[in-house]
């Protein structure tokens, strides 16, 4: 076990360093650079002082080196779009909001998901599967900013509950973070509910029946921890991807998170800025895969205790 | 009052465009301790109906019955605690498939444990122990030790005897197993039969067994009910059934355990053989690991074997699940690369053929596989199946191909208008027709044919067989015929090769192996095929691993004329049978 944890940690760092690596050429290869002569006329002679300045007279992989050997420490560089402040103090800032989104959004959705998907496996087609299914299918198929629109048209123009936009105070989360919950509610609930009609399905769950095991015990016991394995795996990088947050409901309520830098620094080929959020949103992903390679082995016998005697 | 009553039971279960009688009006009772045989084939509702005694039918079913009773409690109208007094401490049940019927994420004792507690109060330590101490009534020695393994870490034999472990957990006072051997290999199923029997008598309890195999009834039971697409044809007592059956489907069934033998016609046996087999062998490495270390070793799944396969001749090739023999067939078609070794058809050394050369080659030698549903793709038409070798091989126009699909459709037993209909839409014997079809149709010399019976119902068996036969001898085809029962390739095969562990343990012509077996595992495997009528069954005795081991045949120089040897080797001792025997002086 403890070796499988040490080979998937090895590699996981070098798909890291991979992605860095493609990102950080790729960003390259994109025609242009900061100082080109319609976004900062300046003299040949200051550009050339300029370029030195920053190291980008150096080849490519003495810049990558340097860019990485920042990111051991936590420095990314300075933002162009702002650069009053380190990119670290800007994503700090920007990051909050999104944080704050996201996260909710994901813990209020996916155990609603979950509880969903499992309440329609269990009662197969009657009216609470169709409900589920439904909602999972509206909330799969009806794009998030559709649905953001619709919340603030009832909650916010029609029954005038709730503030349409911005953050701040927290009765301006509720309506970005309902729009946001939706799509892990709807995604968790037909995952579960596939994941256990499998389970269901299979002859050890007559074999438990026939033991004479409450259909409690069956369900709660068994069919959750054998769904659960194919579900690990699925849930814990999802889970990430979404804390991550939406530039879709940001933009659709004026959350002042990070999805509006995602944006800009592209534009304004903000490459410390840029790199910063790739890099970031990598790392998460990585670490989200691990987890779930590591959660998957803890339950899944197979993987823990190997092959046949 | 009997422990069983079940009077007039119809289950019908609801489906897109109406519904599926499944059981039509059966009735039968058992009395405690007594042991019933339910036989018939897939389909004919002998599942079904001990699953509607349990309440174990998905929704979609509709039970009624006049009477359905279990130890004097009301099926149909039991609550959630009658039932669960009814399931497992009254009548257990034991399943086909023990791969699958384990909870795979949970260890066997804990398993057998939940069982144990959900129907006595007992704390967990108590339940492992006696858990552990079921163990080793179903003879299963290392008991404390299985307690902790996973399902996937035990064989298939092993898990059925936990299975049984499990099902004797609450004293049942019937035990139903549902095809409970038709998984596993002969000796496996003999030894299962037989351990079945004795806690059946130890633990006093009734016995139902369901079945399609009379071999498995004759040896386990008294009485029998012989069931036909929902029925009851007859039941009566076993030696009856077999000795004097009243109803033509019961007829048909114990003509298939009685099939003649005919020999393959002689042919000049100077040409060379149509395939040989020189020195085979498959050699797999396995890659273990400790932490970032990774050891190799070898796994031999075929040590060197020869095999001849004379023109116009079918040979058996005989062993258990692991005995390499498919691999053997495999590398025989090209279809697995040998590790080392030649391969010879009609002569010819095809081992290093190019892949087009290969490929015209392969019109001369086909393969029919034992899983008819996965070898058949279900997007094509039955005609557009058969046909699709002679468009592979570009012979005759499309029109051609498809009129000479529909001939074999009809040569192989089937009406001309299935060449429309989809694989799903037969059954599992004329699906098995079809893939005889699709590789006889380039009129090959050659073919290999994987277990193509060992997933069918018997008296569908019999049939293919009957149909191989007939066309091995109408187009004078060599055939390489894989089983792993010794009593299937008797009616069939020329000569026999049996295989175990890689290696072939002995080689004889059919009545020579059955007449006179050599090797401890030919002998082992002849042991196990179940008895053809009640009257002949008997107690058995199994050999382990070590046990065949240690009674390796032994013969002199002066018997062989080869030099004394401490490992095995192949002895020739009679013309044409060879066994695996030390050369001693």
């Amino acid at each position: 076990m403890l070796g499988y944890i040490l080979r998937r940690l090895v590699s996981v760092a070098f798909t890291f360093i991979v992605v860095s690596l493609i990102i950080f050429f790729m960003m390259h290869a994109i025609p242009g650079g900061p100082f080109d002569a319609n976004d900062m006329p300046v003299s040949a002679a200051v550009r050339e002082k300029l370029m030195a300045n920053l190291g980008l007279d150096q080849p490519l992989w003495v810049q990558y080196t340097r860019y990485m050997w920042g990111v051991l420490h936590f420095d990314f560089g300075v933002p162009y779009q702002s650069p009053g402040e380190s990119v670290t103090q800007l994503l700090s800032r920007a990051w909050l909001p999104s944080l704050v989104l996201g996260g909710l959004g994901v813990l209020i959705g996916a155990p609603l998901g979950i509880l969903l998907g499992m309440a329609a496996a269990l009662n197969r087609n009657t009216w609470i599967d169709y409900f589920a299914s439904t909602l999972a299918t509206l909330g799969l198929t009806i794009p998030v900013f559709v649905t953001s629109m619709l919340l603030i048209l009832v909650f916010a123009v029609w029954l005038n509950w709730l503030p349409a936009s911005g953050w701040g105070k927290p009765e301006r989360w509720i309506l970005p973070i309902i729009a946001y919950a939706l799509i892990p509610l709807a995604t968790y609930a037909r995952y579960t509910r596939s994941a256990m009609l499998d389970t269901l399905n299979r002859q050890f769950v007559t074999v438990l029946r026939a033991k004479g095991l409450s259909e409690r015990r069956i369900v709660f016991q068994h069919v959750l921890r054998n769904s659960a394995i194919p579900l690990v795996t699925v849930f814990l990088p999802m889970f990430i991807g979404t804390a991550t947050g939406s530039i879709f409901v940001e933009a659709m309520f004026r959350v002042p998170g990070l999805g509006a830098y995602f944006v800009s620094s592209i534009q304004t080929r903000d490459y410390p800025l840029e790199m910063a959020l790739m890099l970031m949103i990598t790392f998460m992903y990585c670490i989200a895969y691990l987890l779930s390679d590591i959660v998957y082995a803890l339950i899944n016998p197979r993987i823990r205790v190997g092959g046949a005697e | 009052m009997p422990l069983v009553e079940i009077a007039d039971l119809k289950v019908s279960f609801s489906q897109y465009g109406g519904q599926i009688d499944a059981v039509r009006g059966v009735s039968f009772s058992i009395n405690e301790g007594e042991s019933l045989g339910i036989v018939g084939e897939s389909g004919s509702g002998k599942s079904v109906s001990c699953a509607a005694l349990l309440r174990l039918l998905p929704a979609t079913a509709n039970i009624s019955a006049t009477s359905l009773k279990l130890d004097g409690i009301d099926v149909l109208t039991a609550n959630k605690e009658d039932l669960a007094r009814l399931r497992g401490r009254t009548a257990a049940m034991i399943f086909q498939d023990p791969m699958t019927a384990f909870d795979p994420v949970f260890t066997i004792g804990h398993q057998i444990a939940e069982t144990i507690q959900a129907h006595r109060k007992l704390s967990k330590r108590d339940a492992l122990t006696e858990a552990e101490q079921l163990l080793l009534r179903v003879e299963i020695k290392n008991a404390r030790d299985i307690l902790n393994y996973y399902p996937h870490q035990l064989s298939g034999g092993m898990l059925q005897r936990a299975m049984i472990a499990m099902a004797l957990s609450c004293r049942p006072k019937v035990l139903i197993a549902d095809e409970p051997t038709t998984a596993l290999d002969v000796t496996i199923q003999a030894q299962i039969l037989q351990l079945i029997k004795k806690v059946q008598a130890e633990f006093g309890m009734a016995l139902i067994m369901i079945t399609h195999d009379l071999g498995v009834i004759a040896e386990t039971v008294d009485r029998v009910l012989v069931m036909y697409n929902g029925e009851v044809m007859e039941q009566g007592p076993v030696q009856q059934i077999f000795d004097a059956p009243q109803h033509d489907y019961t007829k048909r069934l114990l003509a298939s355990l009685h099939t003649s033998f005919e020999p393959s016609r002689d042919d000049d046996t100077a040409a060379a053989p149509a395939l040989e087999l020189r020195n085979i062998a498959k050699t797999y490495r396995v890659k273990r690991r400790k932490g970032f270390a990774t050891t190799h070793s070898d796994f031999h799944a075929v040590r060197p074997v020869d095999i001849v396969l004379p023109r116009n001749k079918i040979v058996g090739l005989v062993g258990e699940s692991g005995s390499g023999k498919t691999t053997t067939g495999m590398m025989a078609m090209r279809l697995t690369e040998p590790t080392a070794g030649q391969i010879l058809v009609d002569g010819a050394d095809i081992t290093k053929l190019g892949s087009d050369d290969l490929k015209s080659f392969r019109r001369r030698m086909q393969i029919v596989f034992q899983d008819s549903y996965s070898a058949l793709d279900p997007m094509m038409t039955l005609s557009q199946i058969v046909a699709e070798p002679l468009n592979i091989h570009g012979i005759g126009t499309s029109r051609q191909q498809t009129e000479k699909a529909l001939d074999w459709i009809e040569r192989v037993g089937l009406p001309r208008n299935f060449g429309n209909r989809y694989s799903h839409e037969l059954s599992g014997g004329q699906r098995q027709r079809v893939a005889i079809a699709r590789a006889l149709i380039l009129g090959p010399s050659v073919l290999v044919a994987d277990e193509p019976t060992s997933a069918l119902d018997v008296t569908v068996k019999a049939q293919i067989i009957g149909l191989l036969k007939e066309l091995q001898a109408e187009m004078g085809l060599s055939m390489l015929f894989i089983s792993h029962d010794l009593s299937t390739v008797k009616s069939l095969t020329d000569s026999v090769v049996v295989m175990y562990r890689g290696r072939v343990v002995e080689q004889a012509p059919t009545a020579q192996i059955f007449a006179n077996p050599q090797h401890p595992y030919t002998r082992a495997l002849l042991e196990a095929i179940p008895a053809a009528n009640p009257r002949y069954k008997r107690e058995r005795t199994f050999l382990g691993a070590e046990a065949i081991a240690a009674q390796t045949p032994r013969f002199t120089v002066i018997q062989t004329g080869l030099a004394p040897n401490a490992t095995p080797q192949l002895v020739t001792i009679a013309p044409g049978h060879r066994v695996e025997a030390i050369v001693t002086t």
